[in-house]
């Protein structure tokens, strides 16, 4: 028995749902926004003990294999706007937070747990992680001193700019123009590195499983691309057998089975590693390219462990 | 130089602070304020890592010569800005910031860094009782469900669920035992008398009641990578069973901020370090 936790009708969750009937395996959605009239027993200290009572059917959590977790903060829900009945909102709340705390110390399999996702919090801390893993990096830099940045970008050539912490921002290019916003740097130390260049792959750790897609964009963030009205083109591809082995180490090493690798193959051929999505929105890369990604993460929740 | 992170009003790193000036270690305090008021350099280039700060009152520290870091803050408090969203954004961002750095030092962190908090593990006590019964360590029982009528526990104390299932100890609202729970979420807890409350500093451990515990609080110390940790304890009739963990504890017996000195400065072993 597997569950798929989240929102149905939200891509990830939809195409793994899809996947698990399509290979007929055993399994139950729970649906994040019906959270308050879903129920859960749990003992601390013995975690196998307990139950989860979903639509009425029961399910003792020793019988489950394995979990996706594709949530969002339970907050944010409809369901816990104002006007909510405060008894509604606090069972949400509670399903949540118990649910959570299980699968954080579950035997079975979990995509993902919520305490490795973390290292995604710290994008410079991430890089540590990475590059012990094997992984070149961007050269780096944390500063809020302009003079600083300037030396670096002396000593290194060209430079992007971008978010310390796991809060989402657009790759930006140290121009002109924003060479001239440097002097407000002072205020909050941002995080500079080199630019590279070459090609960006894309690849999904699934487990064992290795799936890459490779990236054609003239965008300097190509997440960005169809905003901008630019070029973006996806393509499955592999990678060389190092660079898997290194991804499947990396996955392992921050304790994130599944989980998305942003790698740039340089036209030397060497391999740099920008950063490690926790929680991947995979759908996007799955859609554009036909890689079996969601295939892959229920058949690794529903295999023996 | 011993470095310590702490607000101003810390009993434990005013401890250290102490025992290192008797020891003549030299020590710098830096509070949050002046971690926000500090310019900072902070880069990776492949394995090298450096950090250079220099303190509003102009002190330039390369922090690769810190002989060891006392580290009390697990979060930073919000950045004084005034969008709410601009707040919440810097905060993140200086977090990340210290996260890194505190990864990156050489000689001893306590507690180190685990992300999302900047000192030692964030878990709430569910959590804390998943490592002690995975190291063989007799806990209180203790039963969550989210209703309290599925699943009663007679004779058990009620505790508000968001005391026990919430990392950062959120406050809970009040919960009077003559209200009946219903089908309200709940955390049922085996009552309990109170126990001592142990303090373990590397290998060192102060307050148990027995060699038993001496070693059970080293091993929760080392599962949870937590050279300083509180364990609570509560009696079961002429036995005693984990109640509580605490890795930033208030407070520690003065004999704890000598063993902690000797840890930071590489005179007393770390977990996992054969005593």
């Amino acid at each position: 028995m597997i569950v798929l936790w989240g929102i149905p009708s939200e891509p990830p969750l939809r195409l793994a749902i899809e996947s698990a009937r399509r290979a007929g395996l055993e399994h139950v959605v729970v649906n994040q926004r019906d959270a308050a009239h879903h129920d859960l027993d749990v003992d601390l200290t013995r975690r196998t003990h307990g139950t989860l009572v979903v639509d009425g059917v029961e399910i003792p959590l020793g019988d489950i294999d394995g979990i996706y977790v594709r949530i969002m903060e339970p907050d944010r829900l409809p369901e816990h706007r104002p006007g909510t009945p405060a008894h509604r909102i606090e069972r949400s709340a509670a399903f949540h937070a118990m649910l959570l705390d299980w699968v954080e110390v579950a035997p079975c399999r979990v995509a993902n747990r919520t305490a490795p996702m973390a290292s995604n919090g710290s994008k410079p801390y991430q890089a540590q992680q990475i590059h012990r893993a094997g992984f070149q990096t961007p050269l780096t830099l944390v500063t809020n001193d302009p003079a600083e940045v300037l030396q670096f970008e002396a000593r290194h050539g060209p430079l992007v700019y971008k978010s310390t912490s796991s809060i989402r921002s657009i790759v930006s290019p140290l121009d002109d123009r924003s060479r001239q916003r440097l002097d407000r740097l002072p205020a909050l130390p941002t995080q500079f590195q080199r630019r590279e260049t070459g090609t960006d792959i894309r690849v999904h750790v699934v487990g064992p499983h290795v799936l890459a897609a490779r990236v054609a964009s003239s965008a300097l963030d190509y997440r960005y691309a169809g905003r901008d009205g630019l070029d973006l083109h996806l393509e499955p591809t592999q990678v060389p057998d190092d660079v898997a082995d290194r991804c499947r180490n990396l996955s392992a090493a921050l304790d994130l089975p599944f989980c998305g690798i942003d790698l740039c193959q340089r036209s030397d051929g060497s391999w740099l590693c920008y950063e490690v999505n926790p929680s991947p929105g995979y759908s996007w890369y799955q859609e554009a390219t036909g890689l079996p990604i969601s295939d892959a993460l229920v058949a690794w929740l529903s295999s023996e462990k | 130089m011993l470095l310590v992170l702490a607000d101003a009003s810390d009993d434990v790193a005013t401890g250290v602070a102490r025992a290192a000036t008797g020891a003549a270690v030299p020590w710098l305090w830096l509070t949050p304020a002046d971690l926000s008021a500090a310019r900072w350099a902070h880069s990776l280039l492949g394995s090298s890592v450096a950090t250079r700060v220099v303190t509003a009152d102009g002190r330039e520290l390369d922090l690769a010569d810190a002989t060891g870091v006392l580290n009390r803050l697990s979060w930073l408090p919000p950045v004084a800005l005034s969008r709410p969203e601009d707040r919440q954004y810097a905060m993140a961002e200086q977090h990340a910031l210290l996260t890194s750095v505190l990864a990156s030092l050489p000689r001893p962190v306590v507690n180190p860094v685990r992300p999302p908090s900047l000192a030692g593990p964030m878990l709430d006590l569910a959590g804390w009782m998943a490592i002690a019964t995975r190291c063989g360590i007799p806990t209180g029982g203790m039963r969550a469900t989210t209703n309290g009528r599925r699943w009663t526990a007679p004779g058990w104390q009620r505790l508000p669920w968001q005391s026990v299932m919430n990392p950062a100890h959120g406050a809970a609202p009040p919960s009077h035992p003559s209200v009946p729970t219903g089908s309200r979420p709940v955390v049922w807890a085996e009552p309990l008398d109170p126990g001592p409350v142990i303090t373990a500093v590397g290998t060192r451990v102060f307050g148990a009641p027995d060699p038993a515990w001496q070693g059970h609080a080293r091993r929760l110390a080392a599962a949870a990578g937590c050279p300083l940790l509180q364990v609570t304890l509560g009696a079961r009739g002429p036995s005693w069973v984990l109640v509580g963990v605490e890795p930033t504890p208030p407070v520690a017996p003065p004999a704890a901020a000598h063993a902690l000195l000797g840890l930071l400065t590489g005179t007393s072993p770390a977990p996992g370090t054969p005593a």
